[in-house]
């Protein structure tokens, strides 16, 4: 990611898993792969692996993201339930609950301490907001206030309140980071969700200096939130990276401000040799519904002008039916941005 | 706000309160689309109203469709992928296709068109949501067979069909009537949008047969720019017209969508040089419309229009057709009046 021109960071999921789909995504731009931790369910050792023999197979060169959750809390195991504006659930510090209405949320003892009555709670990128209206010490009760998505396990939670600061890791982050490094894997990167202090890198970087000694593990931090890009200038100190993890950002920050946002991190990352990573909503309309919106084409145009050193795909790349078409119109996107074309030049191409 | 709205009309945006509503949130300037099958005489005749009730001036524009082949009448379905479908001159009864096909669909206007078609082209439709591969011709019969490669949204009525590097006449025998019809309820309109501008010698033929209908010389032209020979032909075409609007939904069918972005900014910068308006149209707030959260990719569209230059952003069904159009004309002039100030 440290080239003049954009790359792309697509990650790795169902439909970004085998070798023959990897090789396709590195013939055609993609250079970097990111593996998201969070899900654990998933056989990451066999991604990471198959990203280097689809590696060695094209001869090229890859970098590698692992990508952790921090202590953000998950849906843990829950039959799901479709919600209206007006109910109430209780949210319980358990991994399991087989109550539509209780929903498990595994680490909400911590964060409870910072939480206030009337606080919002949302889930799934804002689809799903609720209203704090009781706190016991190991508990809470919300009243939903929209819902256009169902709630399911494993959708991480937003507490949009601004004094929750998350541990950069968690005990199975660890354990899976053993696990790969066990096979002999080595990370280019590990990127820090929510990131806004720099004492969150610093812990990371202990951690990952215990695991992998005298590696050159590259930091990324995950800007989310206001207290991220309050200190962006301290963090940049700390980690070698950025991303713009627009999903979040945009619920936590006045969402006019977005752009403004994105073209000044991109800057500073840019002033300061820095990695800069745009992501979020890049395709969705493409990989949801095979729909080219023309808004996103715009998009991703202006994140290559601006010179963002990444362009990142989620499930655009990892878990769609259209994942190739992602990729493909990315890469085009890109390599057209990248080139100085004149308008006439630009006649005879199209 | 340097840079305005053109907001569509439709079922959403046609009564008289509608419009009063949209002066008083600043905007003033209402898309009238000819081709939909809809009461734009009526939508026009509120505008004026709304116009002398808020005291506001309100322009009309009218967007005439060019002679491109329209979806007769069908019920809206999702079209099935492999599957084989002719489509027929509407005008034409009992037509039977040699080939085995699942679906009969009548095709408004297809006399032109069908003369030019050529077997294993695309047939696209719905700015590319739906392609079919054309594997049999019948012009004698006036139907041809397409075999459908993708359909991610619904078939429907009023859906205009295209071929990769087609164009098309820009006037119609239904377009020069309505102006007609304007002509004789003493009907002012402001300005005109020629869909398909391809040339500027068509544009000025356009322009004289409407300029003597109405027999006015205010009238503004604006040239509608969605195929690849209208980005060839751009400064001539610039050079006969007042303004000229972008239009991404059929330019990115006409070219490979990956090119939009470089010729949205290149024929800004142009049209600018050249002193000439121009309007961004498709997609805006489109994710919005449909759910009611803003996305990153819509604001950063908007912003880089706005910071391109452009002069006035158009809503399409975002406005005309979503149950959330008021909001999206709220939002967007807000989102404008922001970004401005910025």
């Amino acid at each position: 990611m440290d080239n003049k021109r954009t790359g792309i960071l697509a990650s790795m999921g169902p439909t970004l898993e085998e070798i023959d789909d990897i090789c396709f995504a590195l013939n055609n731009g993609v250079s970097n792969f990111r593996i998201h931790l969070g899900l654990k369910t998933r056989d990451y050792c066999k991604y990471f692996r198959n990203a280097v023999k689809s590696a060695e197979i094209t001869k090229k060169d890859i970098e590698v993201l692992l990508d952790l959750p921090s202590s953000r809390p998950r849906i843990g195991k829950f039959p799901g339930c479709e919600l209206k504006k007006g109910d109430i659930i209780k949210v319980v510090n358990e991994r399991e609950s087989n109550d539509k209405s209780t929903i498990p949320l595994f680490g909400i003892d911590k964060i409870i301490p910072f939480l206030h009555i009337n606080d919002y709670v949302t889930f799934r990128d804002g689809r799903i907001k609720f209203r704090i209206i009781e706190i016991e010490p190991t508990s809470i009760k919300m009243e939903c206030v929209s819902a256009i998505l169902p709630l399911v396990q494993m959708c991480s939670c937003l507490f949009m309140s601004e004094s929750v600061v998350f541990e950069p890791y968690i005990q199975e982050d660890v354990e899976a980071l053993y696990k790969i490094k066990n096979e002999g894997l080595v990370p280019n990167w590990i990127a820090l969700s929510f990131a806004s202090e720099v004492e969150q890198i610093n812990k990371l970087k202990c951690m990952i200096n215990q695991i992998w000694p005298n590696k050159p593990i590259k930091t990324m931090a995950k800007i989310e939130n206001r207290k991220g890009i309050k200190n962006l200038d301290k963090l940049l100190e700390v980690c070698e990276g950025v991303m713009v993890a627009r999903g979040d950002l945009l619920l936590n920050i006045n969402p006019i401000t977005l752009p403004m946002c994105q073209k000044q991190i991109i800057d500073m990352c840019k002033n300061r040799g820095k990695v800069s990573v745009v992501a979020t909503e890049v395709l969705d309309s493409l990989a949801d519904k095979g729909i080219i919106n023309r808004a996103e084409l715009s998009d991703i145009a202006l994140a290559v002008r601006q010179g963002a050193s990444a362009i990142m795909l989620a499930r655009e790349s990892g878990n769609s039916q259209h994942a190739k078409e992602c990729i493909q119109l990315l890469n085009k996107i890109i390599e057209i941005e990248s080139k100085n074309i004149t308008f006439s030049q630009l006649v005879e191409l199209i | 706000m340097r840079t305005k709205v053109l907001a569509t009309t439709g079922p959403r945006l046609c009564e008289v309160e509608h419009f009063i509503d949209c002066a008083a949130d600043g905007i003033y300037d209402f898309r009238i689309h000819l081709g939909k099958n809809r009461d734009n005489l009526q939508f026009i005749k509120n505008i004026i109203e709304a116009q002398k009730i808020s005291g506001k001036k309100l322009n009309v524009y009218v967007d005439i469709p060019s002679n491109r082949p329209r979806i007769g009448k069908i019920e809206k379905t999702l079209l099935q992928s492999g599957s084989y479908i002719c489509f027929y001159d509407s005008k034409e009864k009992n037509v039977k296709s040699n080939i085995e096909v699942s679906r009969y669909i009548p095709v408004d206007m297809l006399d032109g068109f069908i003369g030019k078609l050529k077997n294993n082209t695309n047939l696209l439709i719905k700015d590319g949501n739906i392609v079919l591969d054309i594997i049999y011709l019948n012009k004698k019969g006036k139907y041809f067979v397409g075999k459908c490669v993708k359909a991610v949204t619904p078939f429907e009525s009023g859906a205009s069909c295209h071929v990769r590097g087609m164009n098309y006449e820009l006037l119609t025998d239904e377009t020069i009537n309505f102006i007609k019809l304007l002509k004789e309820h003493d009907i002012e309109i402001y300005g005109i949008i020629f869909s398909f501008s391809s040339s500027s010698s068509q544009i000025l033929n356009a322009k004289k047969i409407i300029s003597d209908i109405l027999n006015s010389d205010s009238i503004k032209y604006i040239a509608k720019i969605e195929s690849r020979e209208g980005i060839k032909n751009f400064e001539s075409i610039c050079n006969v017209s007042d303004a000229i609007m972008i239009g991404r939904g059929d330019l990115a069918q006409d070219i490979q969508p990956y090119y939009l972005p470089i010729i949205q900014q290149e024929l800004i910068v142009k049209a600018a040089k050249m002193k000439t308006k121009v309007i961004v149209a498709t997609h805006f707030l489109e994710k919005y419309a449909h759910n009611g959260y803003l996305s990153a990719a819509e604001l950063n569209d908007i912003w880089c229009a706005i910071q391109q230059g452009a002069n006035m952003i158009m809503l399409s069904g975002e406005s005309g057709g979503s149950p959330l159009s008021k909001q999206c004309m709220k939002l967007l002039v807000y989102l404008i009046k922001e970004f401005e100030k910025q």
